[in-house]
């Protein structure tokens, strides 16, 4: 593919992205994501976050090839895993700002403390790991700049500054498996393990260098430059041993826990885990061992691709599919957040391609071994650099395509007619069900409702609107309780204007103002005349409500009724032959009477 | 230190302590639609009603003694109280979710509807003096408030008069560290975590957390330690190189 092909793809996903985000801080995360209480973390937590962490630690490890371990022969790879770990831990950032569900609150840890939180280590080491990756990368951008000083000070400053971002990198990727640490009994136990930390900095360390591997040859095939073999297959070997020891590791810790059975249980979780297994240890395991297929790229790339796949599915099976074992849980993510989570990584893409054409960060590619000076700004041709805007209409295009397509698939409802359609009764409906079972109160249990009756009484074909609302879909029949609430207290389905004729009509008031007298009969206080101040139903119709009497054919149970009659008796008949604990007993609900 | 002993069995599920709670906290625009739909706990629903095998087991925050919440919370939003509710300050809160992630019983909520949501769970009404609202609402006396240790005392002892009616264990006693909300069933209740040897989860993960920034040092001192030795390394053998080289040379020269 041609890498200005690439760029229009990577373009497109920001876009995607871009509407995404919008969506989010405009309607908030229920309306965008498909998390849940009982899966609060998702794509943007556990791939952006967790697991993009994960393939940007290059930068720390060859910081220590380089920095600490001296090996001279890896110097080539420094720069784009640096740039890798900058742009890497920066869109992690990015997503994390739009998942937590108060951004405008982000800094608030760096004042509010809470030391014993592993997510605290992981903010902290992640701040001051991005500043370090920040310092790292700038002298490659301000080489050859005016910025001497600056720049001078930098390198000076390098060496501790190394050496401070790969401690906070050996911390926070610890601290990002014990995170999870905290789930004992929700985690499943093929990922749940003491030994998390461990397992954690070791797959991400091996699958992170492959990631610089894959992306030195990437940028080497795009510009048509031949890939430093000799410093990557060194660097794939390293990563394979470091693989190797993560593979080991995991299968010692089944050995340890006795989980080795679980893993060939053929539950889904299980096939996951091979899957999983396969892919982060024994794929590139089996490729790097053969000195051969190290020095070919093909080879490389393939080991680099199973890598990094199978670090971030490992991330996700201990993040989200670990926690779906309940059965009741379920996780689906949205359009708007695959979108997103597709989204940021394209961006700091762009940023990369960006960069290594500007910078000299590929140190074998001669032809960005000058650093060129900056564009200018030309508004007839182009507006920025010859990366992002070398063909305006091409991309404006893009755009104006990418966004609506964007809004319509992200946004549920958007293009559907707005208003809804009338109630529409199906014809010889209440002939042929005058009676229905339903699930009045959404509790699980029908009752017989008399649907013609009903109809009949509230007004026929006018009346469907109170209880079915409008016609459209999920939108349910109201609730039985919302008309027959509470017999004893004023009542919503309480007809006023028939009311006061009767009041009238029984207490004998005539003339125009017959209804204006009818007031304080029932509403007692000074003011206001509405139903809280209303003397209760009861009061008048005490024949309709008396508690010895049946409940009332058309009307609701009370919870009096619903207790004595519904419950005590079949309790004392059942509690004879059960033999279990006497629930109708009076002392059971009444212990001190 | 205060807490509530629920006894499933005298339960009728009611619902009239889930009305209370959604009135009292002001949750739902009509408390009466809390009271007659069930549901599950919600950022609506401090506490509610599960039927599990036929018997109502009232649901809420159970403010373990050691909570994982509170552990897990990065910017200390939640605290537990010495009186025993564990409390939630919104104004620190930036909605990373990870103490609903944390709690062993799925017990935290969150308002997904909103732009700018919060955690919603029940605080025990720790700030209502005369005690939880949903306890005073209780017609059967099926959920009791009080001290825990007296509460502890009053379970034991109606196991004790009626051991045919209880499973013989107070659920929450122990359980992941122990609760402030104490369960009296005859059912196991499904929600009640197992953790290793009862353990709190905090004593999981505190020792690890502690141990952190040691560990930074030792890793910075070890590669400090690391990088000197091999440049030092590095260095005389190159100088032995270029000794060597310079004999060699003087050698041909003369």
């Amino acid at each position: 593919m041609k890498a200005s092909r690439v760029r229009d793809l990577l373009f497109v996903l920001v876009l995607f992205g871009v509407v995404a985000a919008a969506i989010r801080l405009a309607e908030g995360l229920g309306a965008t994501t498909g998390l849940t209480d009982e899966i609060p973390w998702g794509l943007w937590k556990v791939v952006n976050m967790v697991a993009g962490v994960a393939i940007a630690t290059g930068g720390f490890v060859m910081a220590f090839a380089v920095h600490v371990l001296h090996i001279e022969s890896l110097k080539p790879l420094l720069r784009p895993a640096l740039l890798t770990a900058f742009l890497g831990y920066g869109s992690s950032c990015a997503a994390l700002l739009f998942d937590i569900g108060l951004p405008h609150r982000f800094w608030h840890p760096i004042f509010y403390w809470n030391e014993h939180s592993f997510l605290f280590e992981v903010f902290w080491c992640v701040l001051l790991y991005f500043t370090v990756t920040a310092l790292e990368v700038s002298p490659i951008a301000l080489e050859g700049s005016k910025f001497k000083r600056v720049l001078g000070f930098l390198r000076k400053i390098g060496g501790p500054v190394m050496i401070v971002g790969i401690t906070l990198s050996t911390l926070h990727h610890t601290s990002l498996g014990s995170l999870f640490l905290v789930s004992p009994t929700r985690l499943h136990p093929l990922w749940y393990t003491p030994w998390l930390p461990a397992l954690f900095i070791l797959s991400a360390v091996g699958a992170g260098m492959l990631m610089v591997v894959l992306l030195t040859l990437a940028a080497a095939r795009v510009r048509r430059q031949p890939a430093p073999i000799a410093a990557l297959s060194k660097a794939a070997g390293a990563a394979a041993i470091v693989l190797g020891l993560h593979l080991a590791l995991r299968i010692a810790d089944f050995a340890n826990r006795g989980a080795a059975g679980m893993i060939f249980s053929g539950q889904w979780e299980a096939n996951v885990l091979i899957l999983e297994l396969l892919a982060l240890g024994v794929a590139p395991l089996a490729i790097l061992a053969v000195p051969r297929l190290r020095r070919s790229t093909k080879a490389l790339a393939a080991a680099g691709i199973c890598a990094v796949a199978g670090v971030i599915l490992y991330r996700v099976d201990v993040g989200i599919l670990g926690y779906l074992r309940s059965g009741a849980a379920t996780y689906r993510p949205s359009l708007a957040e695959i979108a997103l989570t597709l989204g940021i990584p394209a961006a700091a893409a762009l940023a990369f391609l960006w960069f290594v054409t500007r910078f000299k960060v590929f140190t074998f590619d001669r032809r960005a071994a000058a650093p060129r000076s900056v564009t200018s700004f030309e508004p007839m041709t182009r507006v920025w650099s010859d990366v992002f805007l070398d063909n305006t209409d091409r991309l404006s295009l893009i755009a104006v395509v990418v966004i609506p397509l964007a809004l319509v698939l992200f946004v549920p409802g958007l293009g559907a007619a707005e208003t809804p359609a009338a109630v529409q009764a199906p014809r010889g409906m209440d002939e042929a069900r005058a009676v229905l079972l339903i699930d009045g109160d959404r509790d699980g249990r029908g009752v017989l409702f008399p649907h013609a009756d009903h109809k009949e009484r509230l007004g026929g074909e006018q009346s469907c609107a109170p209880c079915h609302h409008l016609d459209r879909p999920g939108d349910r029949y109201s609730s039985c309780h919302h008309c027959h609430a509470a017999m004893d207290g004023s009542r919503p389905i309480f007809d006023h204007r028939a009311h006061v004729a009767s009041v009238a009509k029984r207490e004998g008031f005539t003339g125009s103002l017959a209804g204006n007298r009818t007031c304080s009969v029932c509403h007692l206080g000074d003011s206001p005349k509405n139903g809280e101040d209303a003397k209760d139903c009861v009061s008048c119709h005490r024949e309709d409500m008396r508690m010895e009497k049946e409940p009332p054919s058309r009307l609701a149970t009370g919870y009096v009724h619903a207790l004595h009659a519904s419950c005590a008796g079949c309790h004392d008949a059942k509690a004879a032959e059960s033999g279990r604990p006497h629930l109708g007993d009076c002392a059971t609900c009444h212990p001190e009477e | 230190m205060k807490a509530i002993l629920h006894d499933v069995t005298r339960c009728t599920g009611c619902m009239r302590c889930v009305e209370a709670c959604v009135a009292d906290n002001k949750l739902m625009v009509d408390p009466r639609e809390a009271r007659f739909t069930r549901g599950p706990l919600s950022g609506e629903r401090y506490t509610t009603i599960e039927e599990i095998n036929g018997r109502f087991v009232r649901r809420q925050c159970v403010h373990c003694l050691e909570p994982s919440c509170v552990s897990a919370c990065l910017v200390g939003a939640l605290t537990k109280t010495p009186e025993g509710p564990v409390v939630y300050d919104a104004s620190k809160c930036i909605g990373c979710r990870y103490c609903m992630l944390s709690c062993p019983y799925t017990a935290i909520r969150y308002q997904w509807k909103s732009a700018l949501p919060f955690i919603r769970k029940c605080d025990l009404c720790y700030d209502r003096p005369e005690g939880p609202v949903c306890v005073g609402a209780c017609p059967h006396q099926a959920t009791l408030f009080g001290e825990r240790e007296e509460l502890l005392a009053v379970a034991r002892e109606r196991i004790r008069k009626e051991p045919d009616r209880y499973i013989d264990h107070v659920f929450g006693e122990r359980e992941a560290g122990g609760a402030s909300v104490l369960y009296l069933s005859d059912i196991p209740l499904p929600f009640m975590p197992e953790t290793p040897r009862e353990a709190s989860i905090p004593e999981l993960t505190l020792p690890l957390a502690k141990a952190t920034p040691f560990m930074g040092l030792g890793v910075a001192s070890i590669l400090v330690g690391t990088s000197f030795v091999i440049a030092r390394r590095n260095r005389l053998a190159e100088e032995r190189a270029r000794n060597a080289g310079n004999e060699g040379g003087n050698g041909s020269e003369s």
